[in-house]
């Protein structure tokens, strides 16, 4: 595919962290005057790709050429004096400064004052604005602009370097549909006009199918496929980004417990037309739930599968009581209430975010353990980490689950991330809950772990436990769940027989293309839908 | 805080190669002696070093005033008693925070507390009849000065739980307001008509603390000793205590365990108001005998560096206390011998707190990252 007209070329890019093998051989054309689309899930290896191809990480092997050129990019600075530049996800802004003064920042004053430096910029900005039709004003404070203009300023950043190639990393997360339109058509013109071109890294199908000349599919760190005009397609790339094969070991999964008999108990976790603000924050992939409505039934698991970004962290936090429904309740238990503390005390809680949510980094194993038991009790008595007993509990605790290092006195923070998790999860399982929220519970752990963790949750739910599910890993929900509901754009495209599901009924419904339930293939029961 | 800071030296020396790291586990204690050096004894030496530098630069033999401060503080019988009674609001006011400070609630609000407390004081001496009897009075006022304290430190701590209002502005402006308050009430309500600065008139004796025996030091002393190993309880041994270091740490997952975060943060506030409460009631019942317009030499704001001294442990405030009493009773004999102003003492301070800081940081600089 080496052609006269090739931009970057990349060919066999492997990265290594430690033992996780983040791109493992991977080859990669851009094409001069193309969008390219860099397709894959969370941890498949896209961005660390784009890393590699903005200097920011060394590849371990394998070669980069830009412009027929072989080059060593050692840094961000021989990226864009290769006339490389990234459009990250998290703008690299100072908001108290103007455009111009934002831009001028990075630049060389080469002994001119600074306010010469700047009106240069501004009288260039200016003219790049007009021309392109962004509609930024240099003198324009950056704290005052929307995303969608910040975005703007930064591709004004790369324009005013002249750069040739754009790498734009999750470029319309933070865009209204109105911005995503006008995004995508000025990155037409820049493509096709100006022979500039773009990487547009997404986990969106639909995106990218409506803009990108070819698409790029990355699974587990190697390229899966690359299609073109002739064959690209949604289903295409469903299949490409899910992957045809059959889950592994199924049935080695399922046979420790026969899921359809737990699946009788009564209802423990109650969603009812729930709708809830977006959880905002840091996290640009926040969106707001509509009318969810589902029942956790005792011990089921119930899973939730969709592209990251789509109200998972929404429902996550809303299951966990950490969110308040703007409208509609989330019963426990039939009557109980999951908001305020006493919810949250009553939910055992796997969250996404470990560091922040799970447990507290600077406090020992035992305390991280025994945290939960901070909660509740005489304030004035003895702190459970000096009582005998919880310490023993801890131990028990440390040597059930394997926790290494095995020591109680260990801070969390000097763990690895799987012992980590390990950590939580031997917290709030430990004492079989009745209910469970186990969010992205096996993301980046290697396979013992997190084998291990899925063991936990089938453990508690065969105990009894209701246990909801949210995963984008379809593997995992296949293999543990009962039943599957597909969450899209903050509303549940319906609820499937986990057994009896396609993997292209789930992927349609991810990508937001199926009607919802289209399927209907489940036993006596009807798609819980929303009003 | 004081965990956290102690667990970081820890993990600097666990960085360092294994044969040396073998040998610093198996001399534990010579481990734990390095530490306490690392953490009090080279900060304490940068500082000494500092000031000798300024005293030279300033012409004076540092080995000379040092001798002074000393004389003053140990070498006679009042400057002693000075320095325990300077000890004892920094004592109580230095608890208080470092509970705080633990709960990474960074209130600097001492100083307004102590002086709210002033007031509730007074207003019951000179309200109360002087028939009443004199315990149950005490009492009353000891309390109505805690609780003058806290209702200082709850707006502080309402603001920072509901309104998100940084706690060391909202803190330090009510330090001004109660200072301030303080020396409304004296011109406008108990202003002593014969004197020529700004003072109530004395207390009824009545109204005294009781003295220990044969000393000008009065139960205040031994009521903040008493609280030392109450908030060592409290803040290490505690489910309370727990709650307040995993809030410290993380309050976001301390909320998801079901920790009332914001509840215990206030209480936080509460306490730390009550005990600087205490402190100011004690320093008017028991040593100032009045108000008067500069009842305090800045306790609260030297609490907070015998409170960072201290790395927050109520057992480390008693020796910090007594060592940042001494330099401001001392300072006040080089001030005489020497003619050096006493505000030189609080640049020593500062220094030495300054040192605690930056030994922190080099201390986490040291650190692998990860």
């Amino acid at each position: 595919m080496i052609n006269m007209g090739a931009s970057v070329v990349m060919r066999g890019i492997v990265k290594r962290f430690g033992h996780v093998v983040a791109n493992d051989h991977v080859d990669f054309d851009l094409a001069l005057g193309e969008i390219h689309g860099l397709l894959g899930e969370n941890g498949s290896g896209k961005t660390t790709l784009m890393s590699i191809l903005y200097g920011l990480y060394q590849p371990d092997a394998g070669e980069i050429r830009v412009h027929g050129a072989p080059v060593a990019l050692r840094g961000p600075r021989d990226a864009l004096e290769r006339g490389i530049a990234m459009i990250p996800q998290q703008f690299r802004l100072v908001p108290t400064l103007t455009v111009a003064e934002n831009i001028a920042l990075g630049l060389d004053p080469r002994g001119r004052p600074h306010r010469h430096l700047l009106r240069d910029v501004e009288r260039r900005l200016m003219a790049l604005s007009e021309q392109y039709g962004l509609q930024i004003a240099p003198t324009a404070a950056v704290g005052r602009l929307s995303m969608g203009e910040r975005q703007r300023v930064e591709i004004l950043r790369a324009l005013y370097h002249d750069s040739r190639v754009l790498l734009m990393d999750e470029p319309t997360s933070v865009l209204t549909p109105r911005e995503v339109d006008r995004l995508l058509q000025m990155l037409a013109a820049m493509t096709k006009n100006e022979r500039r071109s773009v990487v547009l890294v997404t986990h969106k199908i639909l995106e990218v199918l409506g803009v990108a000349d070819r698409v790029t599919v990355l699974r587990q760190g190697r390229r899966v496929a690359t299609l073109g005009p002739g064959d690209l397609s949604a289903d295409a790339l469903v299949a490409a980004m899910m992957g045809q094969r059959e889950p592994p070991a199924q049935a080695s999964w399922s046979a420790a417990s026969p899921r359809s008999a737990r699946n009788q108990g009564r209802p423990i976790l109650e969603f009812r037309a729930v709708c809830v603000s977006p959880a905002g924050g840091s996290d640009l992939a926040s969106r707001p739930l509509h009318d969810v409505t589902f029942t956790v039934r005792s011990g089921e698991i119930f899973g939730i599968a969709g592209v990251e970004g789509n109200g998972q962290r929404e429902l996550e936090f809303a299951a966990a009581g950490l969110l308040t429904p703007t409208a509609g309740t989330i019963a426990l238990d039939g009557n109980g209430d999951s908001q305020g503390h006493s919810g949250r005390a009553a939910v055992a809680y796997i969250p996404s975010d470990r560091p922040r949510w799970g447990v507290a980094l600077d406090l020992t194993v035992a305390e991280n353990l025994l945290l939960r038991h901070a909660a509740g009790g005489d304030p004035w008595a003895l702190a459970p980490t000096r009582r005998p007993q919880p310490l023993a509990d801890a131990d028990n605790a440390i040597a059930t689950f394997g926790i290494h290092p095995p020591r109680r006195r260990a801070l969390v923070r000097h763990l690895s991330g799987g012992n980590g998790q390990k950590v939580v999860v031997a917290r709030e399982l430990y004492r079989l809950p009745a209910v469970v929220v186990a969010a992205q519970p096996t993301a980046g752990l290697d396979v013992a772990t997190s084998t291990f963790v899925r063991g936990q949750l089938r453990r508690v739910a065969s105990a009894g436990a209701a246990v909801l599910l949210i995963s984008s890993d379809l593997d995992e929900l296949q293999g543990l769940c009962d039943r599957i509901g597909v969450i899209y754009q903050g509303r549940l495209m319906g609820i499937w027989d986990a057994q009896t599901v396609t993997r292209a009924a789930l992927g349609a419904a991810m990508a937001g293309l199926a009607s919802a339930g289209g399927d209907g293939n489940h036993a006596g029961e009807s798609p819980i839908r929303g009003h | 805080m004081e965990t956290t800071r102690a667990n970081l030296l820890s993990e600097a020396t666990e960085l360092r190669p294994v044969r040396v790291h073998a040998v610093w586990r198996s001399t534990g204690g010579v481990r734990q002696a390095v530490r306490l050096a690392g953490m009090i004894v080279v900060p304490l030496g940068t500082g000494l070093l500092v000031g000798s530098l300024l005293m030279w630069a300033l012409g004076i033999s540092p080995l000379a005033a040092f001798r002074t401060m000393l004389e003053t503080v140990v070498g006679s019988r009042s400057g002693f008693t000075d320095m325990l009674l300077y000890a004892t609001p920094l004592l109580l006011i230095a608890l208080g925070y470092g509970l705080a400070y633990r709960a990474r609630v960074w209130t600097v609000g001492g100083e307004g507390q102590f002086h709210a407390a002033a007031i509730a004081v007074a207003a019951l001496v000179f309200t109360l009849p002087p028939t009443t009897p004199r315990l149950p009075g005490l009492l009353l006022m000891l309390a109505a000065g805690s609780a003058a304290g806290m209702l200082w430190a709850l707006l502080p701590g309402w603001l920072r739980v509901s309104r998100q209002v940084n706690e060391v502005v909202s803190t330090l402006m009510l330090n001004f307001v109660g200072i301030l308050a303080m020396h409304w009430v004296i011109r406008t309500v108990f202003r002593d008509p014969f004197a020529g600065i700004l003072q109530t008139p004395p207390f009824p004796r009545v109204f005294d603390l009781p003295r220990l025996a044969g000393t000008r030091l009065h139960i205040g002393l031994i009521m903040a000793l008493a609280l030392v190993p109450v908030l060592l309880y409290v803040m290490h041994y505690s489910t309370y205590g727990f709650r307040i270091k995993a809030i410290g740490t993380n309050p976001w997952a301390s909320r998801a365990v079901g920790i009332r975060v914001d509840r215990t943060i206030i209480m936080v506030f509460l306490i730390s108001g009550m005990l600087a409460g205490l402190a100011g009631a004690v320093h008017v019942l028991g040593a100032a005998h009045r108000l008067i317009g500069d009842l305090s030499p800045g306790f609260g704001y030297t609490a907070i560096m015998v409170a960072l001294l201290a790395r927050c442990h109520p057992l480390g405030a008693v020796p910090s206390a007594l060592l940042l009493a001494g330099l401001a009773v001392g300072s006040e004999g080089i001030q005489v011998e020497f003619g050096i102003p006493t505000d030189f003492v609080q640049v020593f301070a500062a220094v030495l707190v300054l040192c605690i800081l930056a030994g922190d940081t080099l201390i986490w600089k040291g650190r692998s990252p990860s």
